[in-house]
Parts: structure tokens; C-alpha cells; sequence
């Protein structure tokens, strides 16, 4: 029993650790590439939400962006609660 | 890997866990990893391991790909700004799913529990109420 866990153990490790060959800058390089790119989606989003002509396009906009805050809001926090492999 | 099959792991390996740790009564903050190393039941560290094999990082950087295609499909020769509300509404979901698996993507590749902290404090149910919107868009 005591070997069988020694065995999970080590293999849990691999498993976790195979995700730790990836490169943390390229991951956050690609995580700040798409953060720029949702603050554009977001900036148009918010003009449509501000001035579309019809009241339910304006409200359909002005909801769009309050959930990409939310998971801009989500996802930065997240970050700060990395640790690097590097 | 499609970003459809990633979500849907994530969803999986994130339900496990949160399960495992709402079942935790040691107390204190629950460590999924000493948990998959001791208690859990083999069928668990089979389903975990399975699903980690497929969650690597590069598998998570080709799903955010698979969503820039539906992205590009979706603004054709047009400009963001030049995109119907309803289209740009769709274009900003598969942004919000892109920004979500870049997260995945950056946990993935920390150290240590990163990945199955993020799925229990949250990360599972922002998964959940972005794939409700995002997965119609990527099938």
C-alpha cells in the first residue's frame, strides 16, 4: 500500500510538473495579448452601449461589457496568485 | 485539441475537485494534490490523470487558436468596429473564452496547485457561465 502511494505520488508530480514545461512568458505573453485585445472589444462595446440608436441593442451592449469586466475583473486577480515555474 | 473538448475538461477536472474539497472535513485550505497522493479513490486519480495528460499547455495554447479562427470567421473582412452589435456581442464572448483558457493556460503552467485552487475558489464557475455563451459559438 505504502509503495502504491509512493507510485501516485510520483506520478501526480510528472503530471503536474508536465504543465511546468511550458514557458511562463509565452503563457503570459498570450494572456496580456488577449487582455489588450478584450480592452479594444470593450471600448466599442461601450460606444455601442452609450449611443447605439435602439434602446434594447444599447442594453444588450451595456450588458456585453459588464461581463467582460467581470472577467477581466476575475482573471487579473487570478494572476496575482501565480506562482513561476521559471 | 478544439477549445469545446478543453472546456469541457476543465469543467470536469474542476467538478472533481471542488467535489473533493467540499467533502474535506481535515479543515483548513484543501489540498487537491496530497488529496489525488493519498485519499482519493483510484477511480479519481485515473480521471484526474487522463485529464491532465490532455490539459497540457500547448494543448491550451491550440484551443485559444481554434477560438481566433471562429473570431476571424466571425469579423470576415471587417474592421471590429464595423461589426453589427449582435457580432460584436458574439465576437466579445469568444474573447472573454480566450481570456479564460489563457488563464487555464498560465495555471497550467505555474507550480504546484495553481490549476486546482483557481477551479475550487471560482475558476470552475466562471468556466461555467462563460462556456454557456461561448460553447454555441464554437460547435
Amino acid at each position: 500500500m505504502g509503495a502504491r502511494r509512493v507510485v501516485i505520488g510520483v506520478a501526480f508530480a510528472t503530471l503536474l510538473l508536465s504543465g511546468c514545461t511550458g514557458n511562463i512568458s509565452a503563457a503570459v505573453k498570450a494572456y496580456a495579448t488577449t487582455a489588450e485585445e478584450q480592452a479594444n472589444v470593450m471600448a466599442i462595446m461601450l460606444d455601442r452601449c452609450q449611443h447605439a440608436s435602439q434602446a434594447a441593442e444599447r442594453e444588450a451592449a451595456c450588458q456585453a461589457v459588464r461581463a467582460s469586466i467581470e472577467v477581466y475583473r476575475q482573471s487579473a486577480a487570478e494572476l496575482k496568485a501565480i506562482k513561476s515555474a521559471d | 485539441m478544439d477549445a469545446v473538448a478543453v472546456i469541457e475538461d476543465l469543467i470536469k477536472l474542476g467538478t472533481i475537485a471542488t467535489d473533493a474539497a467540499a467533502k474535506d472535513t481535515t479543515g483548513g485550505k484543501f489540498d487537491f494534490t496530497a488529496f489525488l497522493n493519498s485519499d482519493a479513490p483510484q477511480a479519481i486519480q485515473e480521471a484526474v490523470g487522463n485529464i491532465l495528460k490532455a490539459l497540457k499547455p500547448d494543448e491550451l495554447a491550440q484551443a485559444v487558436t481554434s477560438v481566433e479562427q471562429k473570431q476571424q470567421a466571425l469579423l470576415g473582412s471587417k474592421s471590429l468596429a464595423d461589426l453589427s452589435t449582435d457580432k460584436l456581442i458574439q465576437y466579445s464572448a469568444l474573447t472573454n473564452a480566450k481570456l479564460l483558457l489563457n488563464t487555464a493556460r498560465l495555471k497550467r503552467t505555474a507550480e504546484g496547485n495553481d490549476l486546482y485552487d483557481w477551479l475550487v475558489e471560482g475558476g470552475l464557475a466562471d468556466i461555467i457561465k462563460i462556456a454557456q455563451v461561448a460553447i454555441p459559438l464554437l460547435v
